[in-house]
Order: C-alpha cells, then structure tokens, then sequence
C-alpha cells in the first residue's frame, strides 16, 4: 500500500480512536506526512521556474488535495490532516535549516542537493533554528500557542484556516497568535543580544 | 516573565491591542490592578507588536510564500492587482507569489502569469530601474521566450511582472520522461540556443540559463521564463534583500567560473550554461557533478567528456551504443568548447554554437573539432571573395564584413541544398573522416601545416582502398568532396581538384542534372576559378545556374546561390559592370518571393549597394547604405549586429565621399555596438577598431590611429581564425609608424609582417604585396633608393597582375617608383609613371583621392626636373585644392602639400 494510502487509512482511524489511541496513530502518521511533503515539494519544484523556494502553502494544500483525491468519499479529515501537516512542514523546514547548517560548518561549497536546498535559504536557516528553539520552549508552556505558529508560520495556513485545523474560533488563534507571536519575537531579540 | 500566566497575558493584550494606542497606559493600569510584572511584561510585548508582526509577515513571506496575509486570508478568494484578476495562485517563493490570471477589462482574453514580487523587494533603486527597463523587455518577441506582458505597481508599492503563461516541464524532466533521443535533444536545444542568440542581438545577457528557467510547452516548443525579472534584479545595486536576491539568481550549479570567481558576465557566460545545459541533457548530470559534491571549485578545468559519463553510468537520453558513439564523436567537443573555464575559448557566440550542432546534425565536420584536431586548417580558411579588386584600400576593408555576410549566406544557402543528401550518407561521410581525425595524433597535428595535410594524403589513400566506400559511389563522392574542401581551406587547390573531379564522375558527370552533381559542378567552377581558369569555372556555373534555373525556377534558393557564384567570380575579374545586373535581379526576386522586410532582401539591397560602391558610385552607394541602415535601426535596433554592419558600410561610402567626420562617428559606434553584443575579441570587433584606427590615420590623427590599430593587432593575434586580419592590421600598422617618420620601427614592421604574410598568405598575396610595397616606400622616403627599387621591381609586375592598375595598392608602388626615378633623374620615366597612376586612379578613385593626389605630387616634382616650372606651380596649385577639400586644411597633408608650393615657387 501506498504512503497516499496508508495516511488516508491512518485518518480515518483518527476520527475512530479514543483519546489515549489518538496519540499512537499520530505517532505513525507523522513521518508519513512527513514524506509525503516531501515527495511532494521535489516535484513541485519543477512546476514554476523562477519559484526559487515554493511555499509551504501549496505543498500542504496540495498533500491534502492528494489525500482526498485518493479516497474519494467525502474526506472528513481535513481539520487534523492540516495541523499534522503544519508540524510535518515544521520538521521539513527545520531539518533542511540543520542541513544548511551542517554544510556550514563542513566549510564545503557544495551546492545542496535539489530536494534539501529547496525550502529554505542558507541565509534564513539560522533564524529559523532559533525560532525553532523558542518555539520549543513556548510549547512546553502552552502547547496549544505553539500549534497556533506552526500552523500560521509552518503550514502558511490562514487565521480561518487555522482555526478550522484546530477546532476553535478565529477570533481565538488571533488572540494566541498576537501573543505568540510577540513573545517569540522577543525570545529571539534577546538571544540575538 | 518565566512566571507570568500566558493565558492572562493572551487576554489582556488582546483587549489592550483592541484599543487605541492613546487609551491602552488606562486601560493597563485598570487591569493589572498592581500587579507589576505583569504590567512590565504586558508593556514590552506591546512594544514590541508591530516589529514582531512585521517579522512574521517577512518569515512567512519566505517560508509560506510571500503572499501577505491579507491576500491569504481568503484562499482561492480572486484579488484584484492592477488592471488584472487572480485566478489562482500557482507558485510561491522568496522572491514573491506568481498567480494565473486574467484582465479585468478583457483588453485580451488570454490568462497570464502574474508575479508579485515580495514587499521587501520594494526599493526605490528597483522600482526605478524596473520602470526604466520594463519598456524595453517589452519590446523582446521570440517564439521562444515567454513574453513579458506587462508590468506595474500595485497600490501598496509593490512591483509585479505579467508574463505569459507557460504550461508545460523543465527541459531536462521533459527529456528524462519522454525519453528523448539524441536528435530531438538537439532540436529542442537550438531553440533554446536561437532563443538565446536573439536576446544577446537584442544586448540582453540571461545570466541564469538552467533547466528549471527552460521549459518545454504543452506544444513541444522551448519557452525561456523569467529572464527579464533577472535582468532587471541582477542590475539593482546590492541592497539588504536584494543582495540576497541577487546571489539567489546566479545558481552555483550552472554558474561559469567566471561567475564563481566575481568576473564581469558577458554573453560568453551564456554559452558557458548553454554548454552545461546540453551536457545535462545528453548525460543526465551537470559538468563537474562529481568535482562540486567533492567540495572543489571547478573553476580551471574540464569536466569529464559527456561520452565517459554516458559509457561509465548508463546514463543520458537514450540507451545503446549509437548514441555514445554519436556523443563521442562530435558532441563531446562541441560541450567542451563551451564549457571551456576561459571564456574566450569557448566559441565566440551562442549562434555559433548553435551552427556547430547544425552542422553536427547534417553530417558536416563540425567547428569544435577543428579546433583540436587540425585547428590549423581554420587558419587557411578565408572567408571573403578571393582576389578582389576594389576601388580603394579602405574599402577592401570596410567591405570585408560585407563580403562575409554575403559568403554566411550562401553557406546556408549551400548547406540547404545538401540536405538532400540523405541522412546514412552524411553520416557516414563524417563517421569516415571522423575517424581518420582522430587517428591523428593531436600534439603533432596542433604542430604543423604539415599534419593536416598528412590527414588528408592518408584519407586520399584510404578512400581508394576503402572497403567499406566500395560499391557506394555517393557515399565516396561525398567523402571526395569533403576532402576537396578541406584541401582548398588549406589553399591546396591543386589536389583538391582530382577529389572534386571523380567525384563528379562518380556522380555521373557534367552532364548529369542530379542535385548532388550539380553541387559538385558548382564546387568544381569555384575551384577553378581559384585556380585561374576562369573561362572553364565561367563555363560550369552558368551551366549550373541554367539547369536549376530550368528544373527549379529562378526563385529557388539553389538558383539564387548558382547566381550568386556568378556574381562573385565576375567580380573576382573586375567585371564589375557585369555584376550590378545580377545583383539587381537577385534583389527583384527576393522583394518578389519574400517582401521588401525580409531579412535577405535587405541584405541583397546592401549587395548592390556594395556593388555600387566598388563600381565607385558612392552616392549612389551611399544613398543605400542609408536607406538599409535606416531600416534596421527601425526594425532591429541600434545595436544589431546587421546594423552595425550597415554602418561600417556607410561610413566606407563617407570616406570615399570625403566625409571623413560623419565614417569616424559611424564607426565608433559600430565599434561600441560590436564591443557590447560581440565581445571585444570578436573578429568582427576588432576589424571594425582596424576601420576606425585606418579612418584615424586618414584623417592625420596619427597618434590616435597607432593606438587604434595597435589594439586591433593586440585582439587579432589571439585569433588563429583571423591571421589575415591581424596581419593587414600590422601593415596599417606599420604605414602609421611610417607617416610618423618612426622609420626604423616601421621598418622593422614591415618586415616583420611581410615575413608572416609570406607565410600565412603567399608570396603573390595582394596583402603580402601591399606591406612590401610600403616597404619600398619607406626606404624611397628613406633616400635608400637601390632598396626601394628592387623590391619595387620584385612586386610591380605581380601587383598589376594580382591587384590590377586602378588598385590603390599599385598606386602606391608606381608613385614610389616614380619618386625613385625623380631621385635618379630620370624626370621622364618619372613623368611617364605619375601620369599612367593619375590615370588609373581618377578612373576608380576619383581626381580628389589621397592615391591620386600623391601621384600628382611626384608628378611636380618631375616637371621641375624638366624645368616646366610653370606646370609645376599649376599642378601644385591644384593639388592643395585637392587635398584641402578632401581632408580639410588642418591635415598633415594638406600642410605638407602647401610647403610644395612654397618650393616650386
């Protein structure tokens, strides 16, 4: 069975399990939305030139967009799919920013290899390492905030959208968002110093 | 602020964001009710607000896409950007969001592609600069480039691009999943390369070619995007982002090393990734895929031959043994030529390139195998009309470019017609000499004349061996004509011609009316008429140009070549009269056939006028020259390269008219225009600084022509393609020299040069003759008169023969005879000589000329060694006149001739 598959088979026995079964079908989902992002931004890359990097954005819409295709009944995963996407996209983005990081430090000219140079520039890597850490630690005190940017920043989803993927109102990811926002600005300011 | 409890912290600054700046100090006090660090807490965030969304907007900008938030927020909403709708967005990335997208007006109905570029790409420096160059990419139309519609400003200030929108895959994945073979690879790849060529006529260099900017459309036709959003960002002076930009659009994988290493990008840059973009192709890897994974900057060497790669990996477009076989022969070479680290020696223009694969793909040797193998025979090539008389010596010069267009064409002319020779054969032919190249050791073909030759002797022994060419006669013919060819390159016209004579008996002879035996009785008459017997070359092209024009019509491009032919070798015996009519029809045909715009109408109208001009009708000369040059600028441009050749041949008209001022402003720009789309090192380039440096030197600006000319030596000399040149160059050289009174530098010019051109040229080359006969007059100026004389007597009689007596050139030689005799005393013979080269140079020059002038001023001479000194005042009177209206009263010349009458008085 195909990666496609097996998500689409992994949802729906999200929507079934009970609370503590959740966290189990979550853990094996993860590294296959994770590949199938992945699989999907190699070949996106091809689609538009001048794109340099293409957004997470499209990659997340598109994974759905393949998910539903795949299981042609109504497809009533939407909501979770985006908010797993949205971390998948995180862990994308932060592995290809230690990628960039390691090259770095090896001192070697070697360009990146198609798929790892893609998402992010050599330049925001480190930003980005350290608004990883951050986030880190603003997850450790209220998860639910750091779900808020990974869906906002990593998945590119919309204040609706991520209220959707995240089952509360709009006006509540503006709030958690500003907030967020503002302290992981902060965070990142101070550790610049 | 560990300790601060989040969820509050949501709330209240959400509520105190929701206030007016003004009222939240209130509302804060209120709500914290004494709680101090909270209060300190909430204070810095809101501080921080506007910095930290800001931050975000610009981190989702590069990471989801640049988009802003706002156009998010409705996702599939359609947003409104300019005159134009968003259909829908199709790809996002640092540099900003590109939609499909359509006029809201319905000014055209076609959808578009729209890119917006990102809010950190507003600068006033890109705006200005895009403003200032959008005109101008606009203007760019290939059927290979993705159109640049339209551009503008959105109301927030941010610039976006509108360009038509391109279905389709990047070449290389195009390729791979069609799997492509060799030869629609190349097809597909001259369109890219045409695409290419056109934009650096049009002084465009793309800087960033590479396979995802290359697509290939729903139609199978090869669409260069975006070139234009990287020209316009590349010039941006480095700023913040746009530096970062800037480094994005160079793509280290397809950089050339100049480009790696900081150095100025020219069009050679292009031919570099073209280079990379065919290796990529043909492979499936990028040059120097293993070097850079290594870690080692490629910046000095070759990558490994696209063959070893397809041999050692499997790789490249199509499995099997042929295509390796194919790739080893000719395409290895042609790659390498381009990737070559110095960008000089890579081949001197994206179209040249592309006429190597032509020419790969017909069969033909190809260029880039010349240059390693017998890159010696490149040096024999000569390109122009062979023998040439023309009315002066500048204008042998001038119309140099001229006579190449004329020769390119029918080239391409001649190279149609061959595509009747079927495909098997070609290939065959090529496979046969190929391998009898490459049989050659390179180190010692590179070494010596003698090489070539040995290749040539050993296929002339082969093919009558040859097993493999028995019982195909085409296929030998073919063969025969090839080596012919290569022999008359090396000006070895005596052994090409047993070649070309079975081959043409192989073909059936004379008599035969089969297109392959006509090509070859065409081939024949050329080479004869090389070889001095005219009547016999005369004979055959007439017979040519009859039978096609029975079998295929005057219109037929075969016929037209077969007219052309003629043309030239009634203009290689002076019978210039003869040729106006057949220039005349060549132009009534193709205004006919393919319209008064059509770009060979326009080059047969310059013809004419070429013709004209050496029939010494410069008014007449000049007036079309005008009228093309104005076309051009009109539909080509300022600076295309058949515009500038259009003015390099004015200004040679304006020189013979005496406007010496308007020739020098012509060909300073001529010169700036080759220098910018060519490349100083271009041969074109450097013979127009030769033009200039000669104009310079005719308007007595003799300073300013000797560093001319030294530089048009300089550039010339790293040519081997252009040892004519460089060598014509030097003898101008040295006259400069010489009209300095530097005589012992000149000398040593001299000699120099007439050593080279004897070797290079011949010994009874119109150019070896023309450096001895400046010789001669050096050592006549120098009062060496034995000198002088016996080199005159060794040349005269060959120049009359080579050049003619109306030629500038024997001008010279009789009037520096004649001064010899004033010097002897022998005041009649000098008489005699001044008279017969006033005559002869009023003829085809005109009775103000330099040439003439010159003569007449030894001609005063002799009168007042007769004691005619009345004529003599009379004569020198006249000749101040002269000189004063064709150059002016300022020129050195002109001053000179007014001491002359001081004297005679």
């Amino acid at each position: 069975m195909s990666d496609v598959g097996e998500i689409t088979r992994l949802l729906e026995r999200l929507d079934r399990e009970p609370g503590d079964g959740r966290d189990a079908v979550l853990q094996e989902l993860m590294p296959l939305v994770y590949g199938e992002l992945k699989v999907l931004a190699r070949a996106n890359r091809y689609r538009w030139s001048g794109v340099e990097s293409l957004g997470t954005t499209s990659l997340v819409h598109e994974a759905y967009l393949k998910l539903a295709d795949q299981d042609r009944s109504e497809f009533s995963n939407r909501r979770q799919f985006y908010a797993l996407a949205s971390k998948a996209m995180r862990s994308i983005l932060i592995d290809n920013a230690r990628w960039h990081g390691r090259q770095k430090r090896g001192g070697g000219r070697r360009p990146a290899a198609l798929e790892e140079s893609m998402l992010v520039s050599a330049e925001r890597s480190e930003e980005l390492l350290a608004l990883d850490a951050a986030l880190s630690h603003l997850e450790e005190r209220e998860p639910r905030l750091a779900r808020i940017v990974e869906c906002r920043c990593f998945g590119g989803l919309t204040v609706d959208e991520t209220a959707e993927a995240l089952d509360v109102s709009s006006a509540t990811v503006k709030r958690g968002w500003s907030l967020a926002r503002t302290w992981l600005y902060r965070a990142l300011k101070s550790a610049a110093v | 602020m560990g300790d601060v409890d989040l969820g509050r912290l949501e709330e209240l600054l959400a509520e105190a964001l929701g206030r007016r700046p003004g009222e939240r100090a209130g509302y804060l006090d209120d709500a914290c009710a004494g709680d101090e660090e909270l209060r300190r807490e909430l204070d810095e965030l809101l501080a921080l607000n506007e910095d930290a969304a800001e931050f975000f907007d610009r981190l989702s900008g590069e990471i989801a896409g640049a988009a802003p938030l706002e156009i998010e927020s409705a996702t599939g909403a359609q947003i409104r950007i300019g005159p134009y709708q968003t259909i829908a967005a199709i790809g996002r990335g640092g540099m900003g969001a590109v939609y499909r997208a359509e006029r809201v007006d319905g000014a055209f109905d076609q959808e578009v592609a729209l890119k917006l570029l990102h809010r950190d790409m507003d600068t006033p420096e890109l705006r200005a600069r895009f403003l200032a160059e959008r005109q101008l990419l606009a203007g760019l139309s290939h059927p290979n480039i993705a159109r640049l519609l339209d551009g503008g400003v959105t109301d927030e200030g941010r610039p976006y691009f509108v360009m038509e929108l391109v279905e389709g895959r990047p070449i290389t994945q195009y390729c791979s999943e069609n799997r492509v073979g060799v030869d629609e690879i190349l097809r597909l790849f001259l369109e890219v390369v045409d695409a290419v060529s056109y934009l650096h006529r049009n002084l465009v260099v793309h800087r960033d070619l590479k396979p995802s900017n290359i697509f290939v459309a729903g139609n199978g036709r090869v669409k260069l995007l975006d070139f234009g959003i990287a020209k316009v960002l590349a010039d941006v002076p480095d700023a913040g982002m746009l530096t970062r930009t800037g480094q994005q659009l160079m793509t280290p994988e397809y950089a050339a090393p100049e480009q790696l290493l900081g150095q100025p990008v020219t069009t050679a840059t292009d031919v570099y990734a073209l280079g990379a973009l065919l290796y990529e192709l043909l492979t499936g890897r990028r040059p120097h895929e293993d070097r850079d994974a290594a870690g080692r900057t490629p910046t000095q060497e070759l990558p490994p031959t696209p063959s070893s790669i397809v041999r050692s990996n499997g790789l490249g477009p199509a499995s099997g043994g042929i295509v390796s076989g194919r790739i080893e022969h000719d395409l290895d070479a042609i790659c390498l030529k381009a990737l070559r680290p110095d960008p000089e020696a890579r081949y001197p223009s994206a179209e040249q390139l592309g006429q190597d694969i032509e020419r790969h793909l017909e069969g033909q040797p190809v260029r880039a195998r010349a240059a390693t193998v017998g890159y010696r025979a490149r040096l024999f090539v000569r390109r122009h009309r062979g023998g040439v008389i023309i009315a002066a010596a500048l204008a042998v010069l001038l119309v140099l470019g001229l006579g190449r267009e004329i020769s390119l064409r029918n080239e391409a002319e001649r190279a149609r017609g061959e595509a009747e020779l079927e495909a098997a054969k070609a290939v065959a032919v090529s496979r046969f000499l190929g391998d009898l190249l490459s049989s050659v050791d390179p180190k010692k073909a590179q070494g010596e004349e003698v090489a070539v030759a040995d290749v040539l002797e050993q296929a002339s022994v082969r093919i009558a061996e040859s097993a493999e060419l028995a019982g195909q006669p085409g296929v030998e013919a073919a063969v025969r004509r090839t080596i012919a060819d290569t022999y008359t390159s090396l000006g070895r016209y005596d052994d090409a011609r047993g070649h070309l004579e079975r081959a043409l008996e192989l073909y059936g002879g004379t008599e035969s009316s089969d297109p392959d035996a006509l090509a070859a009785t065409a081939e024949l008459g050329v080479l004869y008429q090389r070889l001095g017997m005219i009547d016999e070359a005369e004979a055959l092209i007439r017979r040519v140009l009859e039978i096609r024009t029975a079998t295929l019509g005057e219109d037929h491009p075969a016929s037209l070549t077969s007219l052309n032919q003629l043309a030239d070798l009634l203009f290689s015996q002076g019978r210039i009269d003869e040729v106006e009519p057949l220039d005349r029809k060549t132009l009534e045909i193709r205004r006919r056939v393919l319209g008064e715009d059509h770009p060979d109408t326009q080059r047969s109208l310059n013809g004419l006028a070429a013709t004209l001009h050496n029939r010494g009708r410069y008014d007449e000369a000049a007036r079309l020259f005008q009228e093309g040059l104005d076309y051009r600028r009109r539909t080509l441009g300022d600076n295309h390269p058949d515009t500038l050749l259009l003015a390099n041949n004015l200004a040679a008209a304006y020189l013979e008219l005496g406007r010496h001022a308007e020739a020098e402003v012509l060909l300073r720009e001529v010169v700036a225009g080759r220098t910018r789309v060519l490349g100083e090192s271009h041969d074109q380039t450097a013979m127009s600084i030769h033009n200039l440096g000669v104009t310079l030197a005719q308007l007595g600006r003799y300073d300013e022509a000797e560093a001319t000319l030294r530089r048009a030596v300089g550039l010339r000399e790293n040519n081997p393609g252009d040892r004519r040149g460089w060598l014509f160059s030097m003898s101008y050289l040295a006259d400069v020299v010489r009209a300095q009174a530097r005589y012992r530098d000149a000398e040593a010019l001299y000699r120099e040069t007439r050593e080279l051109q004897r070797e290079f040229c011949g010994v009874e080359d119109g150019d070896t003759l023309k450096t001895v006969s400046g010789l001669a007059e050096l050592y006549s100026l120098e009062g060496n008169l034995d000198a002088a004389e016996a080199l005159l007597d060794e040349i005269l009689e060959t120049q009359l023969r080579v050049r003619g007596e109306e030629h500038p050139d024997t001008l010279q030689s009789l009037t520096t005879l004649a001064h010899v005799r004033n010097a002897q005393g022998r005041f009649e013979e000098a008489l005699d000589l001044c008279e017969r080269a006033m005559e002869a140079g009023t003829r085809s020059l005109g009775a103000g000329h330099t040439a003439v002038l010159q003569a007449a001023t030894e001609k005063v001479a002799a009168f007042k060694g007769l004691g005619r000194g009345g004529e003599a005042r009379a004569l020198a009177d006249e000749i101040v006149a002269g000189y004063s209206k064709t150059l002016g009263d300022d020129h050195p010349s002109t001053i000179e001739a007014q001491k002359l009458i001081e004297n005679t008085r």
